[in-house]
């Protein structure tokens, strides 16, 4: 066993230099009140770097601590110890500070390091293990610390998980009943509507079966149409067949009455001109005599003309002589006559009788052109009265062709008087036929528009019914399946629900059996206690409900209040302890500051006693209690029989 | 199979951070709760 050696210098109460070496297991400091108990285990306590002020200087090598605190300008030193553990895992120094409800020591933590240390749940167990102490000093009760010791073991997985698996039970029961409620209103919902659908329906069937009366009435149209087919298919036989073809001939009889009219006005035209000449009889006479004037005239001229042209061959022959008389002229006498010739004379007789001869040839022309007029008038009149004693001919022949004519006129115009009549006649089968037409007509119009309106209106309940039968086949199907759902959403969700159950079930029990073999542990180790300690309580123990029951030596049940002060202190000592030791085995310092002060020597030494036996030895490597020295007869404490009284650490003043 | 499902998780719990934990332990509950089958019907 090698010792702590702790050296402390200017610290606390300390002046000057100590040093104590600190055996493994159990260290009993004794002293009056300022002698420096509790500076041992504050030194220890400061050397944790959680408690240093930063103006303190440490240095760790190995086993060896160092740390120099300037505000005093003292020093601490711990050789060959484990303040690693405190160091390093950032666990408290002593339980002292808990006993005493001191949490300065937490206050000043490091949350960084302790949140990233996985022994946390050691320091969290030991802060809150105060409530323990609480709870079994003033309830007896261990309960409230149920949930921490959950924390600090692997049991609080199980917690949280039933924590976890607890919600989704909750979930799913809410969510079921939720589902349930939606839908169950859903069908509700539907139902209604399916149930006025159907109402809706019926009324709409029969309604609908009112308007089958009112498809006879499709027949009579029917009728009606195949009448109106047939008429039209007669009035077409007649207009396109008969009367085109009537009016065919009639046209073309038209046409040639036309021409023949045509041909008798001409021709009585020609009559009556012929007419005017026949009535001027008188004139072919006067024109006779005309002629014969004429005639007798151009006789009359032309024997003048003869007379004159005799004249003029007269006038010719003397010039002629004349001039051969002038051309023969011997000396002025004539050859012929042998008279004298004057020259002078026979010029002016010849210029004389060519003027004449001039005279008689222009009265030859003037008569040559009456002559001439004369005959133009004579053959215009000539050719009149040939025309005027043609006529009668002509006219009688005209007359036959007249009468002809009229003859065809009339017999056209029968004719065209019989097909006017056939036409008429085939018009008013036919004016009858389009009335007969159109009131069928009418009559499909008005029976149709009955049918149409019928129609419509069956139309608009057989689609009105349609889309109610659609609609409520829908609702149905959505309600079926809603039923569907309804019966098998619950067993699904029932499903999880009891999966939820079963799990909260075996966490329930492996919590309850951890808590079990815990109530087990500690009560077993109270067991000991009790056997060990011989105090006033036949039995000490933890129920099921983590109440701590005592009994007396009569064996009746005792208020855990009733209890002295030191007694209750043990056992929330011994409670704690081998709840620290059950969770962390290798815990390495516990220190108990003057809280076993008001027991009477025996007790102290016995419990201190029974602490080292059953408690410290071998498991916690330093343990330090501190005592106000009241005559402790410490020969009898039994550790410090088997060790030297060295251990044992005296303080004086 | 819920005492094995239960024990893997234990095992696999180890090793999540405590932030996550809770998330991660729901999230494995209901991977196991709702198979694949109930949640379909669902």
């Amino acid at each position: 066993m090698t010792d702590w050696t702790l050296k402390i210098n200017n610290f606390g109460g300390f002046k000057g230099s100590k040093v104590f070496n600190l055996k493994e297991g159990l260290n009993l400091i004794i002293g009056e009140n300022a002698t420096g108990k509790t500076t041992i285990i504050n030194a220890l306590k400061f050397l944790n770097r959680q408690e240093k002020n930063s103006e303190n200087e440490d240095v760790k090598e190995g086993n060896h601590y160092y740390l120099h605190d300037k505000t005093q300008n003292g020093c601490i030193e711990l050789i060959n110890g484990h303040l690693n553990y405190f160091v390093e895992l950032k666990t408290p120094l002593t339980i002292l500070s808990y006993l005493k409800g001191k949490n300065e020591f937490y206050s000043k933590r490091n949350n960084r390091l302790i949140s990233n240390n996985p022994n946390v749940i050691k320091f969290t167990f030991i802060d809150k293990s105060n409530k323990l102490m609480e709870a079994i000093e003033y309830s007896g009760s261990i309960e409230p610390i149920k949930s921490e010791i959950i924390k600090i073991s692997h049991i609080r997985h199980h917690e949280l998980i039933l924590k976890k698996v607890r919600d989704l039970n909750t979930e799913f029961r809410e969510k079921k009943e939720k589902i349930l409620n939606d839908l169950n209103s859903r069908r509700k919902e539907l139902e209604l509507w399916i149930e006025r659908n159907i109402k809706e329906l019926e009324k709409l069937e029969e309604k609908l079966s009112r308007y089958k009366i009112l498809d006879e009435k499709s027949e009579k149209i029917k009728n009606l149409e195949e009448k109106l087919k047939k008429k039209n298919s007669e009035y077409n036989e007649l207009y396109y067949k008969e009367l085109s073809k009537l009016n065919e001939v009639y046209n073309r009889i038209s046409i040639n009455l036309e021409k023949s009219e045509k041909k008798l006005n001409q021709l009585e035209e020609k009559k009556s001109e012929y007419e005017s000449f026949i009535n001027l009889e008188n004139s072919i006479i006067k024109n006779e005599n005309k002629i014969k004037i004429l005639d007798q005239k151009i006789d009359n001229l032309s024997l003048k003309k003869k007379e004159i042209e005799s004249n003029k061959k007269k006038i010719l022959e003397f010039i002629q002589l004349l001039e051969e008389t002038l051309v023969n002229n011997e000396d002025g006498i004539c050859r012929h006559c042998l008279g004298n010739i004057d020259e002078k004379k026979i010029g002016k007789k010849i210029k004389e009788l060519t003027e004449q001869k001039q005279t008689y040839l222009e009265k030859i022309k003037e008569l040559n052109f009456q002559i001439k007029e004369l005959n133009i008038e004579r053959d215009k009149i000539n050719n009149l009265l040939n025309k005027q004693k043609n006529i009668p001919k002509e006219l009688k022949e005209l007359s036959i062709q007249i009468s002809s004519s009229k003859k065809r006129i009339k017999d056209y115009n029968t004719k065209l008087i019989t097909l006017k009549d056939k036409i008429n006649r085939v018009n008013q089968t036919l004016d009858n036929l389009k009335q007969e037409i159109d009131s069928i007509q009418k009559e499909i119009i008005q029976n149709a528009n009955q049918d149409e309106d019928t129609k419509k209106k069956k139309m608009d309940i057989i689609s009105k019914i349609n889309v109610i039968k659609e609609q409520t086949q829908k609702f149905q199907e959505e309600r079926n399946t809603l039923v569907h759902k309804i019966l098998i959403l619950p067993v699904n969700y029932d499903v999880l629900i009891k999966r939820t159950e079963y799990i909260i079930d075996v966490l329930n029990e492996k919590i309850e059996k951890f808590f079990l073999n815990f109530i087990d542990y500690v009560n077993s180790e109270l067991e000991i206690m009790v056997d060990k300690l011989n105090w006033n309580f036949k039995e000490l123990y933890i129920d099921d409900d983590l109440n701590l029951i005592t009994i007396n030596k009569e064996g009746k049940p005792q208020n855990f209040m009733t209890l002295s002060d030191f007694e209750r202190k043990s056992i929330a000592i011994v409670i704690l302890l081998i709840v620290k030791l059950k969770f962390f085995p290798d815990y390495p310092i516990f220190a108990i500051d003057e809280h076993l002060n008001s027991a009477d020597q025996a007790r102290f030494v016995n419990f201190i006693n029974y602490l080292y036996e059953n408690i410290i030895k071998s498991r916690i490597p330093l343990f330090i209690i501190t005592s106000l020295p009241n005559n402790i007869k410490f020969e009898k404490l039994g550790f410090f029989k088997q060790n030297n009284m060295e251990d044992l650490i005296i303080l004086y003043k | 199979m819920i005492n094995k499902f239960l024990d893997n998780l234990l095992i696999e719990i180890e090793n999540v951070s405590k932030s996550k934990l809770e998330k991660y332990i729901e999230i494995k509950l209901r991977e196991f709760l709702e198979e694949k089958k109930i949640l379909d019907e669902i």
